[in-house]
């Protein structure tokens, strides 16, 4: 039952968070440092920091976090070492509380370190500097020489926006103090902050006068551009009422020596400083800038070269330098098709060697390939500026290449499962355009059509056919509505066509020429006067032509009257007429053409 | 054989021979010029093979597939607005091909709009598209030549009208649909359509620098040409229905 229990827990509640302390040292001097690690691990690679508790015995002083993080089978385990210096403040019996880390709504916690703070070691002796530079010195009630002061220094005056400058804090001492000075530190709004620790110890020469000096050094990034204000940084020192030695050089060991109850405080305070924190210039920045400020490089790599389809590669990008890390934002990845691509986890890790913040911060992605041969990932570009240059920089990885093997079948189906079985199916890889139409010929067809389309004076044939089509059928129409008058205007054509062809006949059969052309006279008359041409006789074809055509001149109708006979004459005795027929169908063909003119008119 | 017999037997071989010219079309070999600039292409000299396949549409402007191989070519060069600007030539010419339907698709879509204007159904797109304007036009002066001839022939052999009148009757009535469908279509298609080919084109109030920018469009979005006037065009882009003033260099008329 508690088996079952335990496996229906869900997983993200099981793997939980863990945090570890340790120190260097179980025993300090009160001059001396410890150094505090603190170790968070947990299946995520955006960790909590630690909540360090309120430490009233000594100073503390964040040094630097390292994070490894590890992606296994697609589980992600993270570990963040913080690193803190504590400086003891009292001699005695001291205790770091539980530091506690808050996940998912659930706390964990360390267990309490117990230290001893033993009395001051001798301090060792240091060539004394020859000259201190209290540039913005403020003494504290003594001329000339004073017992104690403190000064800040910036390392630079005017800087970019997220470029480092080092403000110096350093507390001078030649007196013999009734307890440990209380350091405030300045007001850093604006910025952001990193300590630099180890408080050094120091001696130094100022007036004639020795003093031991104890520097706080804490690197600056401006958030913004403008004119920024350091605060003033103060120190509250606890002086000894009477009985004190001046000029001891060991202030931390002489306030032990001392009366509590006699002692007042005295603070010291440094001049606000002012610092101009220039723009990073619009111009030239890559598409790519993601804020990072400084002096980096850029490498990658995979955990392997070999894989198969649907095999995991765990690709690390690392950019490495000096610069405020904190304030640099994600890489952006390369698009790569060939691979199904997971969340990008990122590790910080900070280091502060020589004054200065650098580190790298290490970018993890897993790739599955998804389509098997050999397969490249392309320079992944990091663009960063660089202030002492004062212009961008973009880097770039080399290209990587995997040979992928082909996977097993379902491999390329899906990497999630659900459970269930799924059929087998397609997966998209990319998209991309077809490729070239490799048969670019054109329909005749349809390039007619389309010509055809575009219009044009051809267009027009359709519509003057059936125009044409209406007109000749009103015509054909109105014709046919009065066949006499249709007979009387076709009868000059007919009688034209008998009379050429009487002529031609004329060298061979006169007298078949001569019926041809008495047909046609016979039958142009008829048909002028809508009379059946047989049995036509001249005085019934004169009769009626008088009374349908008064126009016709007398002259005209004797000059047919004459042809009449004649033909006549010539078809029925054909001997007593002899003469050239061939003369005979032009004559008649004048007559007739005479006749015609005079009818229309 | 009769007149009737006749005009039946010319129509059978009008038709016999439309339906033939498309089988000629099949049998079509690719000048040598295509093959040179599909190796460039295949070799990824994208810019030399959008230049011969530029040439090539340029010999033979009604060839749909020269202009969507240059589509190809265009888009590959990595200039996407001369790429629409091709691709959309090629379906005004021959909007049944797959091809061209998708690449112009893929393409717009990288400039923020689709070939399917949002809420038509696909379907009704298809159908409503699936002749080309210069098609449509040529079909129903097609039907118009066919209707009015058997129309006239119906009036001229009054003989043969009863075989003829289903014939003139059923073409009218194709006549009027086509026509209706082609002035719908040129009804709803812009007069004028360009794609703009500046990366990020500023569009102002007026025809001058002196105007205000009042919006920018993206490379490749397809805009109506209203009116030039100098070396600048009045636009109104289709998808959000706003009008404005651009460099006429900034646009490729389709």
């Amino acid at each position: 039952m508690a088996a079952l229990l335990a496996a229906s827990v869900p997983a993200a509640l099981r793997a939980q968070v863990s945090i570890s302390a340790q120190v260097d040292r179980s025993q300090v001097a009160l001059n001396g440092q410890i150094t505090l690690t603190v170790d968070v691990s947990g299946p995520t690679s955006s960790l909590p920091a630690p909540q360090i508790p309120s430490l009233p015995n000594f100073s503390v002083y964040s040094s630097g976090r390292n994070q490894s993080i590890s992606i296994v089978n697609g589980r992600i385990s993270s570990s963040i070492d913080y690193t803190y210096v504590l400086e003891p403040r009292f001699v005695g019996k001291g205790v770091i509380p539980p530091i506690t880390l808050s996940y998912n709504g659930r706390t964990v916690k360390t267990s309490p370190i117990d230290i001893d703070v033993l009395r001051s070691a001798p301090a060792a002796s240091a060539p004394p500097q020859t000259a201190p530079p209290p540039s913005t010195a403020q003494t504290q009630e003594v001329p000339g020489a004073p017992d104690f002061f403190v000064t800040a220094q910036l390392d630079k005056k005017k800087v970019y926006v997220d470029e480092q400058a080092t403000l110096t804090v350093k507390f001078y001492n030649s007196a013999a103090l009734a307890g440990n000075p209380q350091y405030t530190p300045p007001d850093l709004s604006g910025f952001m902050e990193e300590d630099l620790p180890p408080i050094r110890r120091e001696t130094a020469q100022f007036r004639g006068r020795m003093y031991d000096v104890s520097v706080i050094k804490t690197a600056i990034f401006p958030e913004h551009e403008g004119r920024l204000v350091i605060g003033p940084a103060s120190v509250q020192c606890p002086v000894a009422g009477q009985g004190m030695d001046p000029f001891s050089p060991n202030f931390f060991n002489q306030v032990f020596n001392m009366n509590f109850g006699a002692a007042r405080t005295k603070t010291v305070s440094t001049n606000a400083l002012k610092l101009t924190a220039l723009p990073l210039p619009a111009a030239g920045q890559p598409r790519n800038f993601s804020g990072a400020v400084g002096h980096f490089s850029i490498s990658d790599s995979l955990d392997k070269n070999r894989t198969q389809v649907g095999g995991a590669l765990n690709l690390t990008v690392s950019v490495q330098g000096q610069g405020n890390l904190r304030a640099m934002g994600d890489l952006q990845m390369p698009a790569l098709p060939d691979f199904r691509t997971y969340e990008t986890v990122s590790s910080l890790n900070l280091d502060k060697k020589n004054d200065v913040v650098e580190g790298s911060k290490v970018y993890k992605t897993v790739l599955i390939p998804r389509v098997s041969g050999d397969l490249s990932i392309p320079p992944i570009a990091f663009a960063y500026f660089d202030p002492t240059r004062g212009a961008y920089e973009t880097l770039r990885t080399k290209s990587l290449s995997v040979s992928v093997k082909p996977g097993p079948a379902n491999q390329a189906v899906g990497f999630a499962s659900s459970g269930a079985a799924a059929a087998p199916g397609l997966t998209e890889i990319s998209q991309d355009i077809r490729y070239l139409d490799t048969n670019p010929g054109n329909s005749p067809f349809l390039s007619l059509l389309r010509r055809l389309g575009r219009g044009g004076p051809q267009n027009a044939i359709p519509f003057i056919f059936l125009a044409a089509c209406l007109l000749w059928r009103g015509a054909e129409r109105r014709r046919l509505a009065d066949p006499r008058r249709l007979r009387a205007r076709q009868a000059y054509k007919a009688a034209l066509a008998l009379i050429a062809q009487a002529s031609r006949e004329a060298g061979r059969d006169p007298k078949k020429s001569a019926d041809l052309m008495s047909e046609a006279l016979c039958g142009y008359l008829a048909d002028k006067i809508s009379e059946p041409p047989a049995g036509l006789t001249w005085r019934r074809a004169q009769e009626l032509l008088r009374l349908r055509y008064p126009n016709l001149s007398a002259d005209a109708l004797a000059r047919i009257k004459n042809a009449w006979e004649e033909l006549d004459l010539r078809r029925f005795a054909p001997a007593a007429r002899s003469g050239p027929e061939r003369a005979a169908a032009p004559d008649l063909a004048e007559l007739l053409k005479t006749v015609e003119r005079e009818l229309d008119a | 054989m009769k007149p009737a017999e006749k005009i039946f037997g010319i129509f059978g071989a009008a038709l016999a021979l439309a339906a033939g010219l498309p089988l000629c079309a099949m049998a079509f070999t690719p000048p040598p010029a295509f093959a040179q600039a599909q190796k460039k292409y295949d070799a990824g000299d994208y810019a030399g093979a959008a230049a011969a396949f530029s040439q090539l549409s340029a010999q033979e402007p009604e060839n749909s597939a020269d202009l969507y191989n240059l589509g190809d070519s265009l888009f590959k060069e990595g200039r996407l607005g001369p790429a629409i600007a091709a691709y959309q030539k090629a379906f005004d010419l021959d909007p049944r091909d797959s091809n061209i339907r998708y690449n112009l698709n893929f393409a717009l879509k990288k400039a923020g709009e689709t070939l399917v204007p949002p809420g038509v159904p696909p379907v009704l797109f298809d159908v409503f598209y699936w002749f080309s304007l210069p098609e449509l036009s040529g079909l129903q002066w097609t039907l118009c030549w066919l209707a009015l001839i058997l129309c006239g022939f119906w009036i001229l052999l009054p003989g043969a009208r009863d075989k003829l009148k289903p014939l003139a009757a059923c073409s009218l009535a194709l006549w009027i649909f086509w026509g209706g469908w082609f002035l719908v279509r040129k009804s709803l298609e812009p007069e004028r359509l360009g794609v703009i080919i500046s990366p990020s084109a500023e569009i102002r109030s007026g025809p001058g620098d002196g105007f205000n920018v009042i919006f920018t469009a993206p490379e490749g979005r397809r805009v109506e040409i209203l009116a030039p006037q100098g070396d600048w065009l009045e636009i109104g882009v289709l998808k959000e229905g706003v009008q404005g003033w651009i460099k006429s260099d900034a646009v490729e008329g389709v």
